[in-house]
């Protein structure tokens, strides 16, 4: 299909391939995968020297830990806030890509948030570089446009859902909202998707309460654990560190398996401190293994189920 | 004030994690202007102590000056607990007295104003911002505001007066917040317990002149604005607490006949892009 210059594929991609969701997670077992979360803190709507300290850090991070995948939060490239700058901002893939970034790719698997232009368009995008190439960009769906949130006046919806291949198997991108909707987290599940890379830009929030932590914080992690004890993905969450505009982002980093365990950054560091963990593909082929609802899901049912619901209420 | 504590309760405050959102920001936001330095206004009040306390862990006590700036009329005690909370955070205490400045123009304006408590209120508050940024130009600081949410939603404050500051830490809190993250960093009882007041005459206090406390403007606020409680809930709600319900048109009031105070000046559109309107960038805009 093609709409207004976009490719829009359909929902459930793979489809096909869901009876291999119990399969192993990825192809080789007998490693461990070293992601490093990067609370990134950009300038706002200074690309070129978002780039510089987005290469820098890739550097920083190859020379210290050697991480295989270096994971960037939302608008990496550009900042947040931007209003207006959202036009100047937004950049072409592969074109604007820096080619030293590129090639640094083939050291690591680099997943970043930029504002991408296409057609014309500005969409709110993540992208992943691994070995000299763009393998693939998540267009941001569910955009924000309520409270503190401007996102719809500035960004145009995406219209698709993909998954990629990536060093730790079959994963995709939702952008922060995103995965506030459940249905595009099934819809992964049902694809065969086993990892989901959630990178954000929440603004820390909600103080009334005697928890150690804010409650958009809270809610983030609440509703990881749900989505990866149901549909028995892994998920890894990234906010973006520092502040815009008297808007403060935690630069929390976290990591959650379907057996409900989640790795979170310590407390003790600081914002922009960047957060290691090393995934071990057989402890979590294990975790995956031992099973939860998700072994029990029934997909035809499911749509039967939800056409029914449908043709109900519209009637 | 059991009842209506039973029927619009305060949610508790987790000063730390208030602290830790405040002070990162706070620091963030003046170091990313290329500036290291804030400036505060201390009046004696708990507002602006809790500011400076604030500010000293952001910056550290090195980078914030406390300037006292009394008028004549100013209560010794006043003088005596801006002191007090400069020497917890380990800075020194700068007096400007305005008294001269004030009263030259009070003597001097064709128009009078002197008799006025209102406009006089206001004068004294603008001197005290042109102190505060001329002081902020000469020591390439930024002012810090120290006007709490509850005051900047009622419009209790002077427009371009002690309204106006270059980044407020305190501004997002209620009354309620700013007591308990107050009594959070240890700040004196003589200071978190004594009637709030602009001092601007000898037994001048908020409350008196707003004619309502703080604890019930901060239940109808919180209510109100954070829980999105529209009018008719909070009426019956004060019902239930045998209060009239009406009391709560004051707060409402208030918020709407201020708005103005929280917004830019009014510009009237003639062009295709208009500031604020179509010319919509971040402040942070390169920062």
């Amino acid at each position: 299909m093609k709409q207004d210059g976009q490719i829009f594929l359909p929902l459930y991609i793979d489809r096909a391939s869901y009876p291999k969701h119990l399969s192993i997670i990825a192809n080789n077992m007998n490693q461990a995968l070293r992601i490093a979360f990067i609370p990134f803190f950009p300038r706002l709507g200074t690309t070129p020297e978002n780039f510089k300290k987005i290469e820098d850090t890739i550097n920083i991070c190859l020379n210290e830990k050697k991480p295989d995948i270096i994971f960037f939060p939302e608008l990496s490239t550009s900042g947040y806030l931007l209003e207006n700058l959202t036009f100047s901002s937004a950049l072409s893939v592969p074109d604007d890509i820096p080619g030293s970034l590129v090639k640094l790719s083939h050291k690591v698997e680099i997943h970043l948030g930029l504002p991408l232009i296409e057609n014309g368009r500005i969409f709110n995008a993540h992208i992943v570089i691994l070995n000299g190439s763009i393998v693939h960009v998540h267009r941001k769906i569910y955009l924000p446009t309520y409270g503190l949130f401007d996102e719809g006046r500035y960004f145009t919806p995406g219209a698709s859902l993909s998954s990629y291949e990536g060093k730790l198997g079959k994963s995709a991108i939702l952008i922060c909202e995103d995965a506030f909707h459940p249905a595009l987290v099934y819809s992964l599940y049902e694809s065969g998707v086993k990892h989901l890379f959630v990178p954000s830009c929440s603004p820390a929030r909600g103080i009334n309460h005697n928890e150690p932590f804010t409650a958009s914080y809270m809610a983030w992690k609440k509703r990881l654990e749900v989505y990866s004890e149901s549909f028995g993905i892994f998920c890894y969450y990234q906010n973006r560190g520092g502040s815009e505009d008297g808007v403060y982002f935690d630069g929390k980093s976290i990591f959650v398996s379907p057996n409900m365990t989640a790795v979170e950054k310590d407390t003790k560091k600081q914002n922009e401190d960047i957060f290691y963990y090393d995934v071990n593909l057989q402890d979590l082929s294990a975790a995956y293994q031992r099973g939860g609802p998700f072994h029990d899901e029934n997909f035809d049912l499911n749509h039967r189920l939800f056409t029914l619901a449908g043709q109900k209420n519209r009637t | 004030m059991s009842e209506i504590n039973n029927v619009l309760p305060l949610p508790p405050t987790n000063s730390k994690i208030a602290l830790n959102i405040i002070i990162r920001t706070f620091k963030n936001e003046i170091e990313k202007t290329g500036l290291t330095r804030a400036v505060i206004g201390l009046s004696g009040g708990i507002d602006s102590a809790l500011t400076l306390f604030l500010a000293a862990r952001a910056l550290g006590s090195q980078n914030v000056t406390a300037v006292f700036m009394p008028y004549k009329l100013t209560s010794p005690l006043s003088r005596e607990h801006a002191l007090l909370a400069a020497n917890m955070c380990g800075i020194k205490l700068l007096e400007e007295d305005i008294t001269k400045m004030a009263d030259s123009y009070f003597n001097t304006a064709s128009f009078g104003s002197d008799n006025d408590r209102l406009r006089k209120g206001n004068v004294l508050a603008r001197l005290r911002m042109i102190v505060l940024y001329d002081y902020s130009v000469f020591t390439k600081s930024i002012v810090a505001g120290t006007s709490n949410k509850s005051e900047i939603l009622l419009g209790y404050g002077t427009l371009w007066g002690d309204m106006a500051s270059g980044v407020n830490p305190v501004g997002d809190l209620y009354k309620f917040q700013v007591y308990a993250i107050s009594r959070h960093l240890g700040i004196p009882d003589d200071i978190v317990q004594k009637a709030p007041s602009a001092d601007l005459w000898e037994g001048q206090t908020d409350e008196g002149e707003l004619k309502m406390t703080y604890d019930f403007i901060d239940r109808i606020l919180y209510y109100w604005i954070d829980l999105g409680w529209n009018k008719e809930r909070i009426y019956t709600a004060l019902h239930e607490a045998g209060q009239d319900p009406q009391t709560a048109d004051m707060v409402f009031n208030r918020v709407m006949a201020s708005q103005y105070k929280r917004k830019m000046p009014l510009i009237i559109k003639v062009s295709e892009k208009t500031i604020d309107r179509e010319f919509r960038y971040p402040r942070d805009w390169g920062m």
